[in-house]
């Protein structure tokens, strides 16, 4: 049985969902054993959750020395070593920024191939899929090399629950690294904002340039509120001074594959579905008949935003407060 | 202050893809300079205009890569250096070795710049390939740079509103993201006089012989899978909410 | 023989392109309507992107830019809103081109480079209530007094009149002597006493461009205004126009293009029986047509274009290339409004407005009669 070493990303103390959808992919037909890779002492509290969903061991990768977490270039030198030390050479995590930057920063250091946001993975024969074209085409890769590290597009693969009889084996590992002091992360810092994050979310609600106002985007948080989705926006929306850029789906901006994309007012060009053409299900709310939106969605209401987002916002308040 | 940019010029995204005998593309049609690479040009171009030094640019690509060494040229860049090939993709772990030792022929670099991804392979890697491969420090999805003596301050986007502060020493490897500036659009005198500025070209044979065996390749293309006729609700807005919530419900969306 | 347009020209094109796409083509339909020339718009941003003196040498702060470069500027710009194109047509082949073709050092020192910059608009006058482009017939009167030319008389539908700052003025400095050698060229300035603007005219198309009458009553110019020879005017007054033919005809490419380009994209998304019109083969060979006669006309464009910059003679190339050009655009337009049908008979799309714009091309810098006139004698004389 081959072992598979999945990065697991914590924030605010919980794993966070997307995680669990790329354990489901490592586990595939229960051939692998997969073990969750965690880069601090919370083992013990994630224990019971990553068992849920198939995982046989974790290990804790900490350094006494350092903190790992603010030393990238440190951290995938661990990871390389634990590697090493636990004998796995299939490592996978979340396409997400700071996913994209161990795994790649692990790979490099490995000199071995790497791909990231992938939307499918074999670990047999070492193949992944990947949108190429910005969302045009998708792409099948081989990687050639005995090491096979891949950073897999959050939401792509669905989450399911495969309770082990075992419990899970919680192993620490601390790596003798040392400071050269050549990168170091000095602090990060969050917006006040606690907004559903987009990236990841698995339901998102967007406006574009027919929103007509930064104000109007309350009409979508409300929305997004009761969904519990992230709000998006498309680059006309951002353009105009209608939301900040760390809000914009599609090229230039964030790529996202939620369950639901809901598009408000967003005329759908290429640029904008570059970033959410691999939605589950893509919703789009336009007064525009003849917008392109319409032919690339699942669904489509004809009507103004205005009218339309607010009654959905209601409708589903309601449904809330019945259930 | 000796300054690389590596730009990619890449398939226009409007333009449509023919994909060709499954494993390749039809590249004549409408090409443009990445547009990731636009804010690393940008950089280059501000640095140099703050403390002087020179720029230079270095593509992989067909020969019609040449305009995207043009276009940087125009935007303000110095020279060129065209590494000539005649595939349409190569893969990272090529492009980086190549990438690396066209750098190091040009002289020992202070500062090495690129988009933080091209936008026709989506690849995110280059930076960190090209940074391991040149032993320099990296960082990448930056919105903002500052030179200290000796060290790059950079804010990287994490996305879900956090930003990283990173410094990291000089020389080093930046990829640009949407933030960091506003690239300019090359002026006309300024595009008649980048004729002029030297591009040395060179081909991707004489700077890596054989590739390396440890690399990516690609076994085939598809369309992305193009969704069926969308239904659609029109009319009174508490009937079309309600078929919507039903939809909702009924795909277990909510 | 190359027919391909060299990197710079196909960067130029992008960075027109991308230019008039952005700035000019949201307020084209409003400046249409309201007859609004926004000079910030239409030329202060032509200057900061090195348009306005785009063919001039670098010594006088052009672009060094080859004529080829200047069409491909010009189509693009008259792609999206062909009254800037005539703005700039107006300014650069007809008011600086003389002033750098003919003009003293001095004269390019003082006049050419402003106009070059961008700090100036430049215009010509040429035609008057009873002769048109025929600089023959010109009846304003320059008579020399001192130091000084006193002009006396009326230019009308002068392109970029009222908003241009420095204006070549031809006036008949001899009545005595034959048509073709007593005519002169003089740089007049915007606020000289004497010289005032009549009315503005009110227009079927290029609307946004403005055109006015100029008024000179013993309008007093230093003596050396006088650009180039006395006596010299007619034939400079020619070789201009084969200039501005060259850049009119640019124009009227630009506008077919955009046509085109607007019936392409509608036809493709208008459904009729269930499928795109694009497809019915009625509809494919009118595009066909449209975009053959555009590319025809393009090329007889270029050919006159390449001549004038290597100096070569390009009198009938000129003609010729305005003369198809500018009937290709009124074909061509006509034929996009008809293929968008009731919406292109409205003014929700920019059809109609470039089949009004483009009438004009067949009618200023000498009508496509008179270009018959100067192709045909010049193939018999």
């Amino acid at each position: 049985m081959s072992r598979i070493g999945v990065v697991i990303e914590i924030r605010d103390n919980e794993i966070k969902d997307s995680n669990f959808g790329i354990i489901t992919a490592a586990c595939g037909d229960d051939t692998h054993d997969v073990c969750a890779l965690i880069f601090d002492n919370s083992a013990e509290d994630h224990k019971e959750t990553l068992e849920k969903y198939g995982v046989k061991t974790i290990i804790e990768i900490t350094s006494d020395q350092v903190a790992l977490n603010m030393l990238p270039d440190l951290k995938a030198i661990a990871l390389v070593d634990a590697m090493n030390e636990f004998d796995f050479k299939t490592l996978i995590g979340l396409s997400s920024p700071t996913g994209r930057d161990l795994l790649t920063r692990t790979a490099a250091r490995l000199n071995v191939p790497s791909v990231l946001d992938c939307i499918g993975v074999d670990f047999t024969d070492h193949t992944v899929m990947k949108s190429h074209f910005s969302g045009k085409t998708i792409a099948k890769f081989k990687l050639a090399s005995e090491y096979f590290i891949c950073g897999i597009r959050p939401n792509t693969h669905e989450a399911i629950e495969r309770p082990l009889k075992a419990e899970a084996q919680i192993v620490s590992y601390s790596p003798i690294v040392h400071d050269k002091k050549g990168i170091r992360v000095r602090k990060i810092v969050k917006s006040s904002s606690k907004s559903v994050d987009l990236s990841e979310a698995s339901t998102i609600i967007s406006g574009g340039r027919a929103i007509k106002s930064a104000e109007n985007f309350k009409i979508l948080n409300e929305c997004a509120s009761v969904l519990g989705a992230a709000v998006g926006a498309s680059r006309a929306a951002v353009d105009s001074g209608y939301a900040p850029h760390s809000m914009q789906v599609g090229q230039t901006g964030k790529t996202v594959s939620p369950k639901l994309y809901i598009a408000c007012g967003i005329s759908g060009a290429i640029q904008h579905f570059a970033g959410m053409k691999t939605s589950k299900f893509i919703v789009a709310i336009n007064k525009d008949k003849d917008a392109q939106v319409f032919e690339k969605c699942d669904y489509g209401v004809i009507g103004d935003l205005f009218e339309v987002v607010p009654a959905l916002t209601e409708a589903l308040k309601t449904m809330k407060n019945e259930a | 202050m000796k300054i690389f940019v590596c730009v990619k010029y890449v398939p226009d995204t409007a333009a449509y893809v023919s994909i060709v005998d499954g494993n390749g593309f039809d590249d004549s049609v409408k090409h443009v300079v990445n547009p990731y690479d636009e804010f690393a040009i940008e950089e280059a171009i501000q640095i140099k205009e703050r403390t002087d030094g020179e720029i230079i640019v270095v593509t992989l690509g067909k020969a019609h890569a040449t305009a995207a060494i043009r276009f940087a040229l125009a935007m303000g860049a110095d020279r060129g250096i065209h590494i000539k090939v005649d595939e349409i993709l190569v893969d990272t772990m090529t492009t980086v070795e190549a990438l690396k030792i066209a750098i190091e022929q040009a002289g020992a670099a202070d500062l090495v710049l690129m988009g933080k991804q091209s936008v026709d392979s989506e690849g995110m890697q280059t930076p960190y390939y090209l940074g391991e491969a040149l032993g320099l420090h990296v960082a990448t999805d930056v919105i903002d740079l500052v030179l200290e003596k000796d060290q790059a301050i950079v804010q990287s986007d994490l996305g879900n509103n956090e930003i990283a502060e990173i410094e990291l020493d000089l020389p080093c490897v930046i990829g640009a993201t949407k933030g960091l500036n506003e690239p300019r659009s090359p002026k006309l005198p300024n595009i008649i006089k980048a004729k002029k500025k030297p591009i040395e070209e060179i081909a991707l044979e004489d700077l890596v012989p054989s590739k390396p065996v440890n690399r990516t390749s690609l076994i085939s293309f598809e369309y992305a899978p193009e969704r069926s006729q969308a239904i659609l609700f029109e009319g009174d807005t508490a009937v079309v909410v309600e078929q919507l919530v039903e939809v909702f419900k009924e795909k277990a969306l909510i | 023989m190359n027919f391909e347009l060299t990197e710079e020209q196909n960067l130029i094109r992008e960075m027109v392109n991308s230019f008039a796409e952005t700035e000019l083509a949201p307020s084209a339909k409003s400046r249409d309507e309201e007859e609004h020339f926004d000079r910030e718009l239409m030329f202060d941003k032509l200057a900061e992107q090195g348009l306005t003196g785009i063919i001039f040498p670098e010594e006088y702060v052009g672009a060094g830019a080859d004529y080829i470069s200047y069409c491909i500027a010009v189509e693009e710009l008259s792609r999206v809103c062909a009254s800037t194109g005539a703005t700039l047509v107006a300014h650069l082949s007809l008011g600086a081109n003389p002033i750098y073709l003919f003009g003293s050092e001095d004269q390019k020192q003082k006049y050419l480079i402003p106009l070059s910059v961008g700090e100036k608009i430049g215009a010509i006058g040429i035609t008057e209530p009873s002769s048109g482009s025929d600089a023959g017939s010109i009846n304003m009167k320059a008579v020399r007094d001192g130091d000084e030319w006193i002009l006396n008389g009326t230019k009308i539908f002068i392109t970029n009149g009222g908003e241009a700052e420095t204006y070549v003025i031809f006036a008949r400095t001899d009545s005595e002597a034959d048509k073709h050698h007593g005519i002169s060229g003089f740089i007049v300035e915007k606020g000289t006493p004497g010289f005032s603007f009549g009315k503005k005219e009110e227009k079927m198309g290029v609307r946004s461009s403005p055109t006015m009458e100029l008024v000179f009553e013993n309008c007093r110019i230093p003596a050396e205004n006088l650009l180039g020879e006395e006596g010299g005017g007619f034939k400079m007054a020619m070789i201009t126009m084969d200039g501005g033919r060259i850049g009119i005809a640019s124009q009227a490419i630009g506008i077919a293009q955009g046509a085109l380009d607007h019936a392409i994209e509608y036809t493709k998304e208008r459904k009729q029986f269930d499928t795109s019109i694009a497809g019915f083969q009625g509809v494919q060979f009118q595009l066909a047509d449209m975009a053959t006669q555009i590319s025809a006309a393009r090329f007889l464009v270029y050919n006159a274009a390449y001549r004038a910059n290597e100096g070569l003679s390009h009198t009938r190339e000129a003609a010729m290339a305005k003369l198809m050009a500018s009937e290709t655009a009124m074909k061509v337009t006509t034929q996009a409004v008809q293929l968008l049908g009731g919406y292109g008979y409205t003014r929700e799309f920019p059809v109609e407005r470039m089949m009004r714009d483009a009438k004009i091309t067949e009618i200023y810098g000498g009508t496509s009669e008179i270009q018959r006139v100067v192709i045909g004698s010049s193939l018999t004389k």
